[in-house]
């Protein structure tokens, strides 16, 4: 099922020296139970077209639809806290608050008494292989694979069915990168999550069900079927 | 949920969370003692403003010194001396000058002579009188010649008896001859001299007294022309139908003399009683009733204060009228001079004016008495209180109704002529005085220790001025320093929050709870300390708190409750407080603004340069 639909998108940015075109023209969809790799050289434009989706800003030209709705016409805080969740390569926690509080946090959001969004949090920190006596610790006493894979549970926590994921294995060796993919995939596989992942990392694309590649703003190739579904 | 974790965050980071409480408290502090100490600067110049009184005095300096001569009889020679003399006089008019900010403007003051028929039941003094008298035997008024009284015109000497008459002043003495008879003034000056008194004798002499010439001026003190002032002769020769002449008209109106010696009050027309030096220093103290007030001198009320000692010979209480009549006003001396406290007087010795007639009454009035003061002779001199004063307002008599009566004038002299500034200007008024160029005058001030005390009370403002500003630019400070740690230097919490779908409202919440709770905390703190230790100042400043008593004791006595510095109480702290959390509110809130204008995509990408 069609969840995202990217027709004709561009946006540009206008950084100290001139005016980047990021994303040009690119058109594609992403479908719910699948996980989507974007891959491509630095400065291709994946990143930014990666926070397009999450609604961070307006494209420029072009429209986003995300489950029938015009991304420009509805408010993006609430599909931000709604329908998608974002991991990042630098995790993005709070540092001042433990595992579980920052998976707690999202729930909480969501209008989720604090007692069941522990209990919920403990179970989603379960899920992704953080014990109970990790998710109290903050997230500067956790190794980096750690902190990602709370950077996960939180985006499971968050509600949304969309995981929008950049670069989430840039900062992790080789067993904890193979974790984090396994859960991403799990993610999509069996929640029927959509999720999308931005990575140069070429052995993570290939256990994409679909590998995208961009290519100085613009989708070269799309659609790929790869042989990791 | 947004309050519980932005606490939660905040009380993790400990050290920073209690540095700023801290800091914030300190300037609360300093905000919070700064603001009282001004306010307690403040309300004490208040209120020693309305207890303490700045007055001036005006007196004209001699131009020079002259040499004059009188004769010595003893010496036959004369005798030289040197007095001061005045230049021109300088009228009282000449103070009001512009940039001159008068409370009670400076006026030359007179004062004026009542009658009071039953102030004085006794026959007189031998001391002074007008008789007839007649030479026992041929001679020159010097030495003393013995003389016999035949007619008593005024005083208590008797038909018959025998006097000693002597003139020291004249280098050429009369001679009197026996058988003849003269009408003269005489006053008992010192011991009879000379061959005609008997060896062993200690009689008492009489020296001639000017009683029938005059000492009238006019409004603008020049002496109104009287031709016997010319002569200079204070005797003479009585033959048939000498009273029908002008000179013997005037022997016969002496008849008067003692009775109006006896019978004479002093009354001091003035704008304000403090411009009254003896009021003004304590030397005379209101013991019964109240002073007249600023509204009865502006609008001239028929109120008067009267001595103790008047007021019992007169057998007047408060709320009694006293009638004035009002027959001379003298220019020439202060109230002091003329009346010396516990004596007698005043004492006019020229009771007639340069029409040879007795003063008429220019002005007879009824003063209410509203209070009774008493005082004592301390020895200021001019400056005391003069016996027998009453005190009524200047503006209770029509303007210059007194211009026909003036019995001597003088220059402007400190007992005199004084005026009211407000408090704390006398440098201002010295050099507003000095640009009109004019240095025949002396000034000098009366502040009760105003000028020390309102030094003692600018410093304690500024001390409280540098710890307002200090206060004020640490908590700038401070909070630029802080907002920027808890605001721009959570950038990625910021980030993450608004990744999650919080808003921009939601974010700031979140963000400014906890600080907000720590200003709140510190501010709260820092004032109630501000507070305790103001009250403790306050307490230490009411102890120590001193200043010059060396001009009035009343008034210091008066002003003691204001000595306590009030502080100003929770209010002021509480304000301190609230401006300090509201600017707290303020700067978290620019600066959370302006991070929050930035959209998440912008902010990921600064974090992850």
């Amino acid at each position: 099922m069609e969840r995202i639909r990217v027709e004709s998108v561009s946006y540009s940015y206008q950084n100290k020296y001139q005016t980047v075109e990021a994303v040009k023209e690119v058109t594609c969809s992403f479908e719910s139970g699948k996980m989507y790799v974007i891959t491509g050289e630095s400065g291709s434009g994946k990143s930014t077209f990666l926070s397009l989706l999450a609604g961070l800003d307006c494209p420029k030209s072009g429209r986003i639809v995300v489950d029938g709705e015009d991304l420009s016409r509805i408010d993006r805080d609430a599909y931000r806290r709604e329908k998608v969740a974002v991991i990042y390569q630098a995790f993005h926690l709070f540092p001042l608050l433990t595992a579980l509080e920052n998976v707690m946090y999202p729930l909480e959001i969501q209008g989720m008494q604090r007692r069941e969004a522990k209990a919920h949090a403990a179970e989603y920190l379960r899920e992704v292989g953080i014990a109970e006596e990790k998710a109290v610790k903050y997230p500067r006493m956790m190794s980096g694979g750690e902190q990602q894979r709370t950077a996960v549970a939180r985006a499971m926590a968050s509600g949304g069915r969309i995981v929008l994921a950049d670069e989430p294995t840039g900062n992790l060796d080789t067993e904890n990168e193979e974790k984090i993919v396994e859960l991403l995939a799990s993610l999509a596989h069996e929640k029927d999550f959509t999720v999308i992942m931005v990575t140069h990392n070429r052995q993570i694309a290939d256990r994409a069900d679909v590998r995208l590649v961009m290519k100085d703003g613009r989708m070269t190739e799309t659609a790929m079927e790869t042989s990791g579904q | 949920m947004t309050f519980y974790y932005s606490i939660k965050q905040t009380i993790r980071s400990p050290l920073k969370s209690i540095l700023f409480f801290l800091l914030i408290g300190i300037c609360a502090f300093f905000l919070a003692l700064g603001g009282s100490f001004w306010y307690m600067g403040n309300d004490d110049l208040q209120n020693f403003d309305e207890k303490f009184i700045t007055i001036g005095t005006v007196e004209q300096k001699y131009e020079g010194t002259s040499t004059r001569s009188r004769w010595n009889p003893e010496t036959q020679e004369y005798e030289y001396y040197n007095i001061g003399y005045y230049g021109n006089w300088v009228d009282d008019d000449t103070l009001d000058f512009q940039g001159a900010d008068y409370i009670l403007k400076p006026r030359q003051r007179p004062f004026f002579g009542a009658y009071i028929e039953n102030l004085y039941d006794g026959i007189g003094s031998p001391d002074l009188g007008t008789v007839e008298a007649t030479p026992v035997e041929t001679g020159a008024m010097y030495p003393s010649l013995l003389m016999r009284v035949i007619r008593t015109i005024d005083g208590t000497m008797e038909e018959g008896e025998l006097f000693y008459l002597c003139d020291h002043e004249d280098p050429e003495p009369d001679i009197l001859e026996a058988g003849k008879t003269y009408v003269m003034q005489i006053q008992m000056r010192t011991f009879a001299h000379g061959p005609a008194v008997k060896e062993g004798e200690e009689a008492l002499e009489y020296w001639l007294a000017p009683g029938i010439t005059s000492s009238q001026y006019t409004f603008d003190k020049e002496k109104v022309y009287d031709p016997v002032n010319e002569e200079e002769r204070y005797y003479d020769e009585v033959t048939d139908g000498f009273y029908e002449t002008e000179r013997g008209k005037r022997w016969l109106k002496l008849a008067l003399f003692q009775d109006l010696q006896m019978r004479t009050i002093p009354v001091q027309p003035t704008d304000g009683t403090c411009l009254l030096m003896h009021f003004y220093n304590g030397e005379a103290q209101i013991t019964e009733g109240r002073d007249i007030t600023k509204e009865e001198y502006a609008q001239g009320a028929k109120v008067c204060l009267i001595p103790e000692n008047l007021a019992m010979q007169l057998s007047m209480d408060l709320g009694d009228k006293l009638n004035l009549p009002l027959y001379y006003a003298d220019y020439s001396s202060s109230v002091g001079d003329a009346s010396v406290l516990g004596g007698g007087g005043p004492y006019l010795y020229q009771i007639l004016n340069a029409k040879g007639e007795i003063y008429d009454i220019f002005n007879e009035q009824k003063y209410e008495i509203v209070g009774i003061y008493k005082a004592e002779d301390k020895g200021s001199g001019s400056y005391s209180a003069g016996q027998n004063e009453v005190v009524i307002p200047w503006n209770a008599l029509p303007e210059n109704c007194w211009a026909d009566n003036i019995v001597g004038v003088a220059p402007m002299t400190g007992a005199t002529t004084s005026f009211q500034i407000p408090n704390g200007t006398i440098e201002k008024f010295q050099e507003k005085w000095e640009e009109q160029g004019i240095d025949d005058l002396e000034f000098r001030f009366y502040d009760m220790g105003y000028t020390q005390l309102q030094e003692g009370l600018e410093n304690r403002k500024l001390m409280s001025v540098v710890f307002l500003v200090s206060g004020c630019a640490m908590a700038v400070m401070i909070l630029c320093f802080f907002s920027n740690l808890f605001i721009t230097g959570q950038r990625e919490r910021i980030t993450a929050e608004r990744l999650m779908g919080r808003t921009k409202r939601q974010c700031a919440a979140s963000i400014l709870t906890g600080m907000l709770i720590l200003s709140a905390a510190g501010c709260i703190a820092g004032s109630a300390g501000g507070w305790l230790a103001s009250e403790k100042a306050a307490e230490n400043m009411g102890d120590t708190l001193e200043f010059d008593r060396t001009y009035s004791d009343n008034a210091v006595a008066d002003a003691e409750p204001a000595e306590e510095a009030e502080p100003p109480g929770i209010m002021l702290p509480c304000v301190t407080g609230a401006v300090l959390l509201a600017a707290s509110a303020a700067v978290s809130a620019g600066y959370m603004g302006r991070t929050l204008r930035k959209e998440p995509l912008k902010m990921l990408g600064e974090i992850e340069e």
